[in-house]
């Protein structure tokens, strides 16, 4: 059974503030919700300093040409069920 | 396609020791002209640092989790580390050399080059930068209290304009 993705009302917040297009926006979150509980199995191997959290990557370039780079720390070692999405950094590259 | 990553780095190396072997034996008689050439040296390694980036965004933007990203990442960030140590040593040089009344050719275009070099590295560091301890603990701590949303009924709000 797949994990379930959860966001934190903190990084909710986050990712409003990014200020990004309603395009990107919708590809980020719908990677999010589809993509990284069904890729888990592959992609939670990079930890982090903090070793409850792995990293991982997600880009996406809107309409403009301009590339969006998302940066994860994701927990996985609090809830056997869940993925808890701990920070979500956002630079334009 | 390590090519033009690592033929970067073997340029940065090259003029940090050039600037490094300069430095103690140099005639004070040609002080501008060789911070000249230095400045030609730099630019040329901005591009080349630039080159190497976008070499490197485009494998970012084909699989940004690949192995070859952590390698290749790693490297450019050290490099661009040292890069903008040599940069800056030649600015200094130029500093120097304007004050002892010496008019140095080319020496916005080697502040512009720096700017440049200093984004493409802040843009590599974002790759690897770590989480916030307070943000990592609460977040766990608004999962515990049952506060977080699930990413489905985020993209639902999202696609029916409540979010954000």
């Amino acid at each position: 059974m797949l994990r379930k993705m959860v966001v934190s009302p903190e990084n909710s917040l986050a990712i409003g503030s990014f200020g990004l297009p309603r395009e990107t926006l919708l590809d980020l979150l719908a990677h999010v919700y589809h993509s990284i509980p069904g890729a888990y199995a592959s992609i939670h191997t990079p930890r982090m300093a903090d070793t409850r959290l792995f990293r991982y990557r997600f880009v996406s370039t809107d309409h403009n040409g301009v590339g969006h780079l998302f940066l994860f720390g994701i927990d996985d070692t609090t809830s056997p069920e869940h993925l808890i999405i701990a920070q979500l950094q956002h630079r334009i590259v | 396609m390590r090519g033009p990553v690592l033929r970067y780095v073997r340029r940065s190396n090259f003029v940090e020791d050039l600037v490094d072997e300069w430095k103690p034996h140099h005639d004070q008689a040609m002080f501008a002209l060789d911070v000249e050439e230095f400045i030609y040296e730099c630019i040329d390694l901005g591009r080349l640092s630039t080159h190497a980036w976008q070499c490197f965004r485009e494998l970012l933007f084909k699989d940004p989790n690949a192995p070859i990203i952590e390698e290749l990442g790693n490297i450019m960030k050290q490099t661009l580390g040292k890069t903008l140590g040599t940069f800056r040593t030649v600015q200094n040089l130029v500093n120097e050399a304007t004050q002892k009344g010496h008019s140095i050719k080319n020496a916005d275009q080697l502040g512009v080059t720096i700017q440049e070099t200093a984004r493409i590295l802040e843009s590599v560091e974002h790759l690897f930068m770590q989480p916030d301890p307070k943000r990592i603990e609460e977040s766990i701590a608004a999962f515990n209290r049952g506060e977080c949303m699930p990413a489905e009924e985020l993209l639902r709000a999202a696609q029916d304009g409540r979010f954000p």
